[in-house]
């Protein structure tokens, strides 16, 4: 039905010792948009991400990126294909600096080999330069400016949640996985990183969001696919999946929606 | 503590300038003021300098637990001893053929164990050490010369000069580490560091954002195990002979203790390092039944006091130090 | 055949000593994730104190309760002293030390395994030292050409009794279900009220004692003892548990006899000199086709 998506799971199937966490599940983003997955506790929505992102392999099914199979493929080819994330409680590298951990993003759009590293020639000097100068750009507009040269870990926890979305961003991605990107932020920060996500698509990005809360899942979504038990339950717009019984039972009803 | 105060002084540029000439010069000059038994133990301190190195980029870049280097220490030693000794290839020129060969065993053995995690790889890595050197000690093809080892490796010469004298292998040595010391640092600023250092402080993030993680890890395996064969030719060329007794499971422990106590991923530290395991024994000679058991103290003192290593390597300040653009 | 039962039995008793030493590495690191290098040694500590002990009890027990009465009091003494080293070690060494990292904790280990070996030297001296006949059981049966000897069967029972004593407070007790506990999620189980500090001196008390026994068995059996022994045998042990899985009570057990036997058999039918080559090639093989050893748990990396 609707054929021009970027990113697609048709039939994935993934186990853990007899424990089906998610369980023959489709779901197409289509490019330019944001697309949420929602679901309870335990659904299996990080499982998806880490199914598309060549952490897990499935036992069955395929993903599908922009036609071609990513299947079999390791997590830092994928990333170089064009898709970067964020994790749900952030996995930054806590003992280096802000602008260390931007310029990881662009670590596979680097060239310079180990020769080039060690004799410093032209080119590589060239290459680190614009890696910088990238990183920085990030940084600044997100505001993180000021803790450039700050380890990861000692900057407040909203700062580590965006310099998370820095570092994925950097990767220059076509499709970003936000995994949880405002769980645990205050009003203020929540209002900063959905005012951010909000404005990804008009750059040319595909967000597939996994949220909690539904403030930000009907503020932004286009599209809203709901998962239960590791299987799709059912999907439309914000309004339709609103209005959906099955949802509310599965989901909304049982009030499992978390405090902001 | 006054120690990070010291750390934040010599982070200046002028001040690291200065503290350069003056260490530089200590090293150039020490040799025509020490006694010849002074100079030796300069000699170690290179050695075990560049040993730690090696590790350095096994284990404090990537954080791979490797406790079993000093295998491929005694396989770049024995390659200088079994080449020169039965072949007759001059020892010096084969420095870079035991970097070779050592880095090539590094590649053949760690391709199938590289995935294991933390404890895991260190378990490996020691069984590999002892597997290494019980094969030495059990001569296979009699190539190894048992537990006798190889004896008769001539001395290496450079240019026609024979290097023979305490002061010239201490030179030898400190000039190979120097070299290395310095390629290093150019790595550490470069993609190759910064991913080795992505992968230590978080796999799964490293790998999600790009970086090969196989690759890199390989890599660090072979260059550190490269440098520790470089070592083993210093090695043997100073003793003139190589024996399994050389290459045990505690010097692997002592280098593993190397890197810790000088700051994982720092090559001043991993020097500094180098530097207090061979001259604490030497300096407690006077007790010399209980140097070995202060030495263990020590080990767990300084790791209480401080944990993160005697010059731990500062990312903060490098940045600030060095502009964009140079 | 009947050299093949002889090696088996001495595979059996050979396994039995790095199943003692293997269950201490498997307790610590089950407990605190550390590997303790020093329990080699701590191992080695026991087989000195029971030397001593044996020495200098040798003449006025040896006498008055022979044999059978010197015996008890030489494991008990080298298990009681070798407890209490475990249980300062952790206090000095290793308390002040894991909650900062692994790293400094692991090279705070090897610190004491390196203090301990050349305490051991400095009091006892270098050389080895004999464990004299008059305290060591030296009966044997005779069963036609098949020759056991007490000290055999001695060690096989005691160790099965132990080992399985260990296995019912673990597993059976409502003090072995702090202790699995504790293994599992250290933060939880104190918030749940375990005392955390009272798991960890069980396992350094429990684990040298273990050792100790082990060490005062291997004296007994080859009848002379060196300060390096504890690099040797701690090595060796070591490799037991992570064959049957670190972390592993039982596995430490199935490690160790596995070991043994693997050893004695390669050494009885293939070469001595290379039995501890196939040890280790054996170890590097099983963790690169299974991780986690023969009976650890496949865990899956939480993402």
């Amino acid at each position: 039905m609707r054929d021009e998506a970027i990113l697609e799971t048709r039939g994935i199937t993934k186990r853990f010792r007899g424990l089906v966490a998610v369980d023959r599940f489709d779901i197409a983003v289509r490019e330019r948009t944001i697309h949420s997955l929602i679901g309870p506790n335990g659904a299996g929505k990080t499982t998806v991400f880490n199914v598309i992102t060549g952490i897990y392999r499935p036992e069955e099914g395929k993903v599908l990126f922009a036609g071609q199979v990513l299947n079999g493929l390791k997590p830092h080819e994928i990333l170089a294909l064009g898709i970067a994330r964020t994790f749900q409680n952030p996995r930054l590298f806590r003992n280096m600096t802000c602008l260390e951990n931007v310029m990881a993003g662009q670590h596979a759009h680097g060239r310079a080999g180990f020769w080039a590293s060690l004799l410093r020639l032209p080119h590589q000097r060239r290459e680190e330069r614009a890696i910088r100068e990238r990183a920085e750009e990030w940084l600044r507009k997100l505001n993180l400016w000021y803790f450039r040269h700050e380890l990861a870990r000692n900057i407040p926890y909203g700062c580590q949640k965006l310099l998370e979305l820095a570092r994925a961003l950097a990767a220059q991605p076509k499709v970003l996985l936000l995994d949880e990107p405002t769980c645990g932020l205050n009003e203020a920060e929540k209002e900063a990183m959905m005012g951010f996500i909000e404005g990804l698509p008009k750059e040319g990005l595909t967000v597939l969001l996994v949220e909690h809360n539904m403030n930000v899942v009907m503020g932004l979504s286009d599209w809203i696919t709901v998962m239960n038990y590791g299987k799709k339950i059912a999907e439309g717009t914000p309004e339709e999946v609103y209005n959906n019984p099955v949802v509310i039972e599965a989901y909304l009803g049982r009030g499992e929606e978390r405090a902001p | 503590m006054n120690l990070v105060r010291l750390r934040n002084f010599a982070a200046h540029k002028p001040v690291r300038v200065a503290l350069f000439f003056l260490v530089f010069g200590f090293l150039v000059s020490f040799p025509f003021w020490a006694s010849r038994y002074w100079v030796d133990v300069g000699f170690y301190v290179g050695l075990y300098a560049l040993l730690g190195l090696g590790l350095n980029v096994i284990l404090g870049e990537v954080g791979l637990f490797n406790l079993g280097h000093a295998a491929f220490w005694a396989i770049g030693a024995y390659t200088t001893a079994i080449l020169n000794v039965r072949f007759g290839l001059p020892t010096l020129a084969l420095l870079p053929i035991s970097a070779l060969v050592a880095a090539g065993c590094a590649w053949l053995v760690s391709s199938p164990i590289i995935h294991l995690r933390g404890d895991y790889l260190c378990i490996v890595t020691i069984a590999l050490g002892e597997i290494v050197r019980l094969v030495l000690i059990n001569n296979p093809g009699g190539l190894t010369g048992g537990p006798n080892g190889v004896v008769g490796i001539a001395r290496p010469a450079f240019l026609g000069h024979v290097i023979r004298t305490p002061m010239d292998f201490y030179f030898l040595v400190w000039a190979v580490v120097a070299v290395c010391a310095l390629a290093l640092r150019q790595l550490q600023r470069s993609r190759i560091g910064r991913a080795w250092n992505y992968i230590r402080e978080d796999e799964i993030a490293a790998e999600s954002m790009g970086v090969d993680v196989r690759a890199l890890k390989l890599l660090a395996f072979v260059l550190g195990a490269a440098l520790a064969g470089l070592a083993g030719n210093i090695f043997a060329a100073k003793m003139r002979m190589v024996s399994p007794d050389s290459f045990t499971f505690m010097e692997s422990c002592l280098m593993f203790c190397i890197v810790l106590l000088g700051g994982m991923g720092s090559v001043p530290g991993t020097i500094v390092g180098a530097a207090l395991v061979v001259l604490f024994p030497e300096v407690f000679r006077p007790v010399a039944q209980y140097r070995l058991l202060f030495f263990g103290l020590a080990l767990a003192a300084t790791m209480y006091f401080r944990p993160g290593g005697l010059w731990p390597r500062r990312r903060a300040v490098e940045f600030l130090v060095e502009r964009p653009g140079r | 055949m009947l050299t093949f039962v002889q090696q088996l039995l001495n595979g059996l008793t050979i396994g039995s000593f790095y199943a003692f030493v293997a269950l201490g590495y498997s307790l610590i690191y089950a407990i605190l994730k550390l590997i303790n290098f020093a329990h080699g040694d701590l191992f080695g500590l026991g087989a000195y104190l029971g030397y001593t002990v044996f020495v200098y009890a040798s003449g006025v027990v040896g006498r008055t309760l022979g044999l059978w009465g010197l015996l008890p009091m030489g494991f008990a003494a080298a298990a009681l002293g070798t407890a209490c080293a475990g249980l300062v070690i952790e206090r000095v060494a290793y308390r002040p030390i894991y909650p900062i990292g692994r790293l400094p904790a692991v090279v705070s280990a090897l610190g004491m395994a390196i203090f301990l070996s050349n305490f051991i030297m400095a009091v006892w001296g270098p050389r080895y030292l004999a464990y004299q006949e008059s305290f060591i059981p030296t009966g044997f049966w005779q069963i036609g050409e098949f020759k056991i000897r007490v000290l055999q069967v001695l060690i096989l029972v005691s160790s099965l009794v132990l080992l399985g004593v260990l296995y019912f407070v673990v597993e059976r007790t409502t003090f072995g279900a702090a202790v699995r506990a504790v293994a599992l999620d250290r933060e939880t189980a104190a918030l749940m009220g375990i005392d955390f500090l009272k798991v960890i001196r069980f396992a350094f008390a429990v684990g040298p004692a273990l050792g100790a026994i082990a060490g005062v068995f291997v004296g007994m059996y080859y009848r002379q003892i060196n300060f390096t022994m504890g690099w040797v045998y701690g090595l060796k042990a070591f490799t037991a548990t992570i064959l049957g899985g670190i972390g592993n009570i039982p596995g430490a057990m199935v490690g160790g006899i596995l070991l043994g036997l693997l050893e004695a058999l390669t050494a009885g039918y293939i070469s001595a000199a290379w039995k501890d080559v196939f040890v280790f090639a054996a170890l590097m093989l099983l963790l690169i086709f299974r991780p986690t050893g023969l009976l650890g748990e496949k865990v899956a990396e939480k993402v």
